[in-house]
């Protein structure tokens, strides 16, 4: 399939990329960050135009173990764990934007969900991991990338405290994604989609890892005779369904 | 000797902001800085100018740059004209040149 050579390209994009990739030097330690962000964040919806006849699909055993093989990934750094949230300036781009720190008043559950998304955007929060103190995060990065007019400045960036007993369903890779979605399918046009609102009833939050993104992004995985629908994360990304913060606290850059 | 690369993406639809086309790109320089670099993106909806972006940075090793505009279903495709300035110790000093990205179809 055409998702083996798409993520077998990738992976040479993330390998290949020539060292310095950071501007700052307080930085060099998220060179690798840096490098994978500008690689994901450019595949999008329309990227493999000119490169393939339609969206490439896979399988998602074989996708993760291409992605195994990548340098990049097997140098991560452990994260924190620590969730941080990253609020950007209203744009007319954006006309229903919230202004201001997450908040529980304002927290829509994906139970009010309607059409089935990958990466759903009238409901939830999404949060993404810190990596270097005190606000940087795979997010906090993409945004300094490719942020612009969607995502004007200022930005103020957010701690947010996840309560002890949250239900997180943590995917390490494209199997675990699959496994998700074929436990709380949706179809429509013959997509398969995640039921989001099926998943909120076990799980609060939805982590997509690295690895996990690597071999997922813009591919139609198979399940079954079916494909799920491509999806576009772009950072290490925990989508939250339900609120389950116990404290919200801004941070001074 | 040129240690820069300058890429643009596709324009697509925005996935973390719904009903918007997005269009991204940038020059990536390593593993030096360069003393000035000037980019300028103009997206095109229909054969039309759609939306534009410019940056002008020194001493960087990258400048990207982004242009967005909400979604009318159509033909888009992006430009960027750049202009970078290594420094006089280099051979050549400067690099000007375009690129474009391919003709992609959208549909909102």
């Amino acid at each position: 399939m055409e998702g083996d050579t798409e993520v077998r390209r990738r992976i040479g994009l993330l390998d290949g990329a020539p060292p310095g990739a950071t501007t700052d030097p307080d930085r060099s330690g998220l060179s690798d960050l840096i490098t994978l962000v500008r690689v994901m964040g450019g595949i999008t919806n329309t990227y493999y135009v000119g490169l393939y006849d339609n969206i490439p699909r896979g399988r998602a055993e074989e996708l993760d173990r291409i992605v195994a093989e990548n340098q990049l990934v097997q140098r991560l750094p452990e994260t924190s764990g620590v969730q941080l949230w990253t609020g950007v300036s209203s744009s007319k781009l954006a006309p229903s934007r919230l202004e201001g720190s997450p908040a529980e008043a304002t927290f829509r559950s994906a139970i009010e969900t309607s059409e089935p998304a990958v990466k759903p955007t009238t409901f939830g929060l999404y949060t993404s991991t810190r990596v270097q103190e005190p606000e940087v995060s795979a997010w906090r990065l993409y945004l300094e990338t490719y942020g612009g007019s969607l995502f004007p400045k200022p930005w103020r960036t957010y701690e947010l405290t996840v309560t002890r007993g949250a239900r997180i369903y943590e995917i390490p890779n494209a199997q675990a994604w699959v496994e998700l979605v074929q436990r709380y399918p949706v179809t429509r046009a013959d997509l398969v989609y995640p039921d989001w609102k099926e998943i909120s009833h076990t799980y609060d939050g939805v982590r997509l890892t690295w690895p996990a993104i690597i071999a997922i992004q813009g591919i139609r995985l198979a399940i079954g005779e079916q494909f799920i629908a491509d999806g576009y994360w772009d950072a290490e990304t925990t989508l939250w369904l339900n609120w389950p913060f116990t404290g919200v606290h801004p941070i001074q850059a | 000797m040129n240690y820069c690369n300058v890429q643009v993406n596709n324009p697509h639809n925005s996935t973390h902001v719904p009903e918007n086309v997005n269009v991204t790109g940038g020059m990536t320089c390593a593993p030096y800085p360069v003393v000035q670099s000037d980019l300028s993106l103009q997206l095109y909806y229909n054969g039309e100018s759609y939306a534009y972006d410019d940056s002008y940075l020194s001493d960087v090793y990258v400048n990207p740059v982004q242009a967005a505009t909400p979604c009318l279903s159509g033909n888009y495709y992006a430009t960027i004209e750049f202009w970078i300035y290594f420094g006089p110790t280099w051979t050549p000093s400067t690099w000007d040149s375009e690129v474009t990205s391919p003709v992609v179809a959208i549909t909102c």
